[in-house]
C-alpha cells in the first residue's frame, strides 16, 4: 500500500507540472497539426491518378490517411522525455538527491512518465485528435474489438518507447552532450517505428529486421490492429511479442543503471 | 564593419575552442546529425522506391530528392546559427541573459545569433549536398559556374528566410513571457518546405509563398536546374524574399527589445 502511495504521488506531481505550462498546448495542438498535414498532402500526392481502392504496400488512400493521423494522435500519448530529464539531472547534478531516495529511480522515472501520459491522455490527446478529426479523414476501427486492441497495444508501446528513453537517457552518464543523440532516437524512431510509413514499405532485408526489433510497438503494430490488419491468429503471438520486448528493455534499463550509476561523477560540490 | 566582422569572428574562435575540448563527444553529436539528416531522407527514398511508386504528383523521384537535398542544405546553414532562438524566451529573457547582451556595445540580434553555433549540421549539409548531386546525376543536370554561384547566393537566402522568420517568431517571447514561445510548430513547418509546394492545396501554397515563405527555402530556388515552365519568376525572387524578411525580422526585433523588461531579481 506505501508503495503505491510512494509511486502515487510520483503520478500526482507530473500531472500537477503538466498544468503550469499551458502555452503548450495550444502550441502543442498546432504542432500535431502540421505534422499530420505535411503527410496528409504526402500521402494524398502519392496516391494521385491511381484508381479508387488501389493499394499500395496493403494500404489504401482512405487507410494510409487514417494509418497517419490514428498514428499522430496516439504519438500525443505515448512519448515521453524520460532521457531528456535523466540527462538534466546528471547535468545540473540533482541525480545526487535521487540516489539518496530509498526509491527505484528508473521505476520512479517511468511512473512519473505514466503520470504525464495519463494527463495527456485527457488535456493533450483528446484535443489533438478532436482537431485532427475536424481537419482530416480518419476511418473508425472496424470492430470495438480492433479498439481495444489498438489501445492495449499503444500501451505497451509506451512502455517500449519509455524503457528506450531510459537506456537513451542512461547515455548522460557516459558523454558531456547527448543532445545529438536524442535528435538522431527521435528521428530514427519516428521512421522505423513505422510512425510516418508502415513497415511494409521498408526494403525486404530491413523490414525483416524491424519486423524482429522493438520499435514497431510503437506506432506499427497498434496501427495495424486498429484498422483490423492483424489475422486473428496472430493477435496472441503479436501482443506476447509486444510484451516480452518491454519487459526485456525494463530489465536491460535497470542492469545497466546500477552500472551507470556506480561511474557516476558529479561537477563540483 | 571591420571592427564586427573581428569581434565575432572571436566569438567563433571562442566557442570552436570549447567545442573541441571535448571531442569524442563532437564526434558522436556529428554522426548523430548524419543519422538525423539520413532518416529524413530515407523516408523520402523508402515512400517513392522508384518501381511501385515513381512519382509524387508529377514530380519525378529524383526532382523530389534534389528538392529534399537543397531544403537540408539551407536547414543545416540555418540551423548552425539557429541553436540561439530555440529556448530564446527562457534562457535570454527569463533567465535574464538578455540583460548581459544590452551591456555590450554590439547589436543585440548579432550578439544572440552568434553566441554559439552547432557545427554539427555539416552532417546535414553533407548529405544534402550529396542527395542533389546524386539526383543531379539522374536528372541529367549539367552544373555550370553559373549554377554553382546560384545555389550558393540561394540557399544562404534560403538560410536567411528561416532565420528572419524564427527572429519574428522569438521576438514574441519579450512581449509575453513564457518558457516555450510560439516557435515550436513552426519548426514543423519547415517540412512543408522539403517538398514540391504544388502537392499541397491553394491555402497552403499562398501561405507558404507569401505568409511563411518556406517554399523560397528550397523549393522555388531549385527550379532553377530543372526543365519546367512557370516558376521563373518566384525562383528568382528568392534574394528579393530575403531581403524583405531580414527587414520584418529586424523591425519585429527592434520593436521587442524597445519593450523588453529586465526579470530582476
Amino acid at each position: 500500500m506505501s508503495l503505491i502511495s510512494v509511486y502515487g504521488s510520483f503520478i500526482r506531481n507530473a500531472f500537477l507540472k503538466m498544468l503550469a505550462y499551458r502555452a503548450r498546448y495550444y502550441t502543442g495542438i498546432a504542432t500535431y497539426l502540421f505534422f499530420v498535414a505535411v503527410y496528409y498532402f504526402i500521402w494524398q500526392a502519392i496516391f494521385a491518378g491511381k484508381p479508387e481502392g488501389y493499394r499500395i504496400s496493403g494500404y489504401t488512400l482512405p487507410e494510409m490517411l487514417t494509418y497517419v493521423s490514428v498514428g499522430w494522435i496516439a504519438r500525443s500519448f505515448y512519448f515521453s522525455n524520460i532521457d531528456d530529464e535523466m540527462d538534466d539531472l546528471v547535468r545540473s547534478g540533482q541525480i545526487s538527491v535521487y540516489l539518496l531516495r530509498p526509491v527505484n529511480f528508473q521505476a520512479m522515472m517511468i511512473f512519473q512518465a505514466v503520470g504525464e501520459a495519463l494527463f495527456r491522455i485527457t488535456f493533450f490527446s483528446l484535443p489533438v485528435g478532436a482537431v485532427i478529426l475536424l481537419c482530416f479523414p480518419i476511418n473508425p476501427p472496424p470492430s470495438s474489438a480492433d479498439f481495444l486492441l489498438f489501445a492495449l497495444s499503444t500501451a505497451l508501446g509506451f512502455l517500449t518507447m519509455a524503457s528506450i528513453n531510459f537506456l537513451v537517457g542512461l547515455l548522460a552518464f557516459y558523454f558531456k552532450s547527448v543532445d545529438g543523440i536524442m535528435r538522431a532516437k527521435y528521428n530514427l524512431i519516428n521512421l522505423f517505428s513505422g510512425l510516418l510509413l508502415p513497415l511494409s514499405f521498408l526494403p525486404d532485408w530491413l523490414r525483416v529486421a524491424m519486423e524482429v526489433l522493438p520499435f514497431k510497438s510503437i506506432a506499427y503494430v497498434p496501427l495495424n490492429f486498429y484498422l483490423g490488419k492483424v489475422p486473428p491468429e496472430q493477435i496472441g503471438s503479436v501482443l506476447a511479442g509486444e510484451f516480452a520486448w518491454a519487459f526485456g528493455l525494463l530489465a536491460a534499463g535497470m542492469i545497466l543503471w546500477t552500472r551507470a550509476a556506480s561511474r557516476l561523477t558529479l561537477q563540483g560540490g | 564593419m571591420i571592427y564586427n566582422l573581428q569581434i565575432f569572428g572571436a566569438y567563433f574562435a571562442q566557442f570552436l575552442k570549447t567545442r573541441m575540448s571535448y571531442r569524442t563527444d563532437f564526434f558522436v553529436s556529428l554522426v548523430a546529425n548524419i543519422l538525423v539528416g539520413a532518416t529524413g531522407l530515407l523516408f523520402v527514398v523508402f515512400l517513392m522506391d522508384g518501381k511501385n511508386i515513381t512519382e509524387l504528383n508529377g514530380w519525378s523521384r529524383a526532382e523530389v530528392l534534389f528538392i529534399y537535398g537543397y531544403a537540408m542544405i539551407s536547414m543545416a546553414i540555418f540551423s548552425s546559427v539557429a541553436i540561439n532562438l530555440y529556448g530564446f524566451g527562457n534562457r535570454y529573457i527569463i533567465q535574464g541573459q538578455f540583460d548581459r547582451v544590452l551591456l555590450r556595445p554590439l547589436n543585440s540580434l548579432a550578439q544572440v545569433l552568434f553566441e554559439s553555433f552547432n557545427l554539427d549540421s555539416i552532417g546535414s549539409l553533407l548529405v544534402g549536398l550529396a542527395t542533389m548531386l546524386y539526383a543531379a546525376r539522374i536528372l541529367g543536370i549539367s552544373i555550370g559556374m553559373l549554377d554553382v554561384g546560384w545555389l550558393f547566393v540561394s540557399s544562404i537566402s534560403g538560410a536567411v528566410i528561416l532565420i528572419s522568420v524564427f527572429v519574428v517568431l522569438s521576438s514574441v517571447s519579450f512581449h509575453f513571457e513564457d518558457r516555450i514561445g510560439i516557435a515550436p510548430p513552426f519548426y514543423n513547418l519547415i517540412s512543408f518546405g522539403r517538398y514540391p509546394i504544388t502537392i499541397f492545396n491553394r491555402v497552403i501554397q499562398f501561405i507558404l509563398s507569401w505568409v511563411i515563405p518556406f517554399a523560397f527555402v528550397a523549393f522555388y530556388p531549385a527550379t532553377h536546374f530543372f526543365n519546367r515552365t512557370g516558376f521563373e519568376l518566384l525562383c528568382y525572387l528568392t534574394p528579393l524574399v530575403a531581403l524583405v524578411s531580414v527587414v520584418v525580422a529586424w523591425v519585429f526585433w527592434q520593436f521587442g527589445v524597445s519593450k523588453y523588461e529586465s526579470t530582476g531579481n
